[in-house]
């Protein structure tokens, strides 16, 4: 499977706005039931993001639960556990016991179902001073859990809960980036991805923004609008300095074991590791 | 974990760049024994290590292997200082190896808990789990954190590298807290990659005794002389801190715990951490 650079949002209860959304070449789209959803339009929603999941069969489609709090998590995913479902992003998680709860219930589903077990994935939406705190048990809590995402939007839910500024690259968020990520990456989460911005108008604050994100490790971020998703997409790919990197590490380490240098750096089988993993990412993006 | 500003990694396959003049600097020796090496080559190793200590009457001598492979290692060595355990990532790892170096102990009649560990952190799990790790066993003597370009906490973590950006930087502090908590005086850096890099290295190496490391792995001789002066407090830091003895001193005879100096508030912390750098000034033979 390959890493999802960018996730396109839509919004559950905008039929053409679901209808289009695949189209908008992001590599997954994220259909909404939470907080771009009124509440009185919260079944249509379930219905319509149903329907196209059906539908769109093939893409790569996850939707995003209303939080557990509210009570309205057990319809959601009674409605969205369906073949094309790829997977769920779970927000304003604190509780690793939420997540073992919303597996149990996924798991139930499958069964009822007959969809593949243990197929469907969780991302956690990291928003809350408790999930930062508890980062490690929460992407511990299931094996489902294949991503996290650290909830940094400006004006968004974790500065709320921490009472924090924003600022597009200022100290608000290194140690929360710097714990989640170390975090998720000792619980064995492979792609991290990041939050969304919220600036439609700033795309070099988007760039910036996404270009930080990428340097410190995340993998793919999350999008509001589809004019967002090309700098995603190419921030988010290895950079051809990178391929070159990894090619010229690939000619280097043919003396097995051994350490070996390029271009002044004394390296060994991590820098493999790497350059590998950079070449097949590069190969499974331009196919 | 005694003193250390410089540790000169050895490959054990190539030992003979112990036999650079530059090489006597480093204040210990490591015989690199990390990579899985076939068992032939591994014996070949060994027996450089061995040798090799045998030629070092008084700087300490280290190996570095996998866990796995700790108990050959040291038996095969013989008597050395400890072993920079690479590649663990939890606390019941190195009770494990405590073991394994215990039962080597028993077996050469060495004192108990003699042989030292240095656990090497160089994944995000190690990081993580840091604290734990440091206090699995009585004889960890430190943590090294391992954040080398290219190298494997780099690989796992997926990120750039830079020397002061923040790409590395969470983990570089949070692998220092962990050690400082332990009660470890020495927290160790790993190496800087750039060999022929002297400037890169002088830079890295202020950022990391800035953070907190006390000293690094070194990969090459040429880079010992800057390591080690890095690392050891300046004549300047010495004379300011002996000032705030003093004068400190004078005021609590005079019934004040607090007095200004050069216009900043000092009181019992600061004299707490004058007599920290003066005692490793001391160490490294620069104070009296």
């Amino acid at each position: 499977v390959r890493p999802i650079r960018s996730f396109l949002y839509a919004p559950g209860n905008r039929e053409r706005l679901i209808e289009k959304a695949p189209q908008a070449g992001a590599d997954a789209v994220m259909f909404d039931l939470a907080d771009s959803v009124p509440v009185a339009e919260k079944e249509k929603a379930r219905t319509l993001v149903a329907a196209a999941l059906q539908d769109l069969a093939g893409a790569e489609l996850f939707v995003k639960l209303n939080d557990a709090d509210g009570g309205r998590i057990a319809d959601d995913i009674d409605a969205v556990a369906v073949g094309g479902l790829r997977g769920v992003l779970l927000p304003k998680v604190g509780d690793p016991e939420i997540v073992q709860a919303l597996d149990a219930a996924l798991t139930r589903l499958e069964a009822e179902r007959g969809l593949g077990q243990g197929r469907i994935e969780i991302i956690l939406l990291l928003e809350t001073a408790a999930s930062i705190v508890r980062a490690y048990d929460l992407a511990s809590a299931s094996p489902r859990v294949v991503s996290v995402c650290c909830g940094t939007a400006e004006g968004g839910d974790l500065s709320r809960s921490l009472g924090s500024a924003w600022s597009l690259d200022g100290p608000e968020r290194t140690y929360l980036r710097g714990r989640v990520l170390l975090a998720a990456r000792a619980a064995g989460i492979a792609w991290p991805i990041d939050g969304v911005y919220t600036n439609l108008e700033d795309q070099r604050g988007l760039e910036v923004e996404a270009t930080l994100a990428r340097r410190v490790g995340i993998r793919g971020k999350l999008a509001i609008h589809p004019k967002q998703i090309p700098a995603i997409n190419r921030i988010f790919s290895p950079t051809e300095e990178e391929l070159s990197w990894s090619r010229r590490v690939r000619d280097a380490a043919s003396d097995a074991g051994a350490a070996f240098t390029v271009d002044g750096v004394t390296l060994g089988a991590a820098a493999v590791a790497r350059a590998d993993a950079t070449l097949a990412q590069a190969a499974a993006y331009s196919r | 974990m005694r003193p250390t500003r410089s540790l000169l990694l050895v490959p054990a396959l190539r030992p003979d760049i112990l036999d650079d003049p530059r090489a006597a600097s480093a204040d210990a020796v490591v015989f690199d024994l990390a990579e899985a090496l076939p068992s032939e080559a591994r014996r070949r190793g060994q027996e450089n290590a061995r040798e090799r200590r045998g030629r070092e009457p008084t700087r300490p001598c280290w190996i570095r292997a996998p866990a796995f492979y700790v108990e050959g290692d040291v038996d095969a060595v013989g008597p050395i200082a400890g072993v920079i355990v690479s590649g663990t990532q939890s606390a019941e790892e190195v009770a494990r190896v405590d073991h394994a170096i215990a039962a080597s102990e028993s077996r050469h009649s060495l004192p108990p808990g003699s042989i030292e560990i240095i656990v090497e952190l160089d994944t995000a799990r190690a990081v993580f789990f840091a604290d734990r790790m440091a206090s699995a066993a009585a004889r960890v003597g430190t943590l090294c954190f391992n954040g080398s370009e290219h190298g494997a906490l780099q690989g796992d973590l997926a990120c750039d590298w830079s020397i002061d950006g923040p790409e590395l930087m969470f983990s570089r502090q949070y692998a220092l807290v962990a050690a400082r908590a332990a009660d470890m005086d020495y927290p160790l850096d790993g190496p800087f990659a750039r060999i022929d890099d002297l400037d890169g290295l002088k830079r890295d190496t202020e950022v990391s005794r800035k953070l907190g490391y006390r000293g690094r792995i070194v990969l090459d001789p040429k880079q010992i002389e800057a390591v080690n002066r890095i690392y050891s407090p300046t004549a300047e830091e010495v004379a300011y801190h002996q000032r705030v003895l003093a004068t400190l001193e004078t005021a609590i005879a005079q019934g004040h715990a607090s007095v200004t100096l050069d216009g900043k508030m000092i009181d019992y912390a600061h004299a707490a951490t004058a007599r920290a750098v003066i005692d490793q000034a001391r160490a490294w033979g620069i104070a009296p």
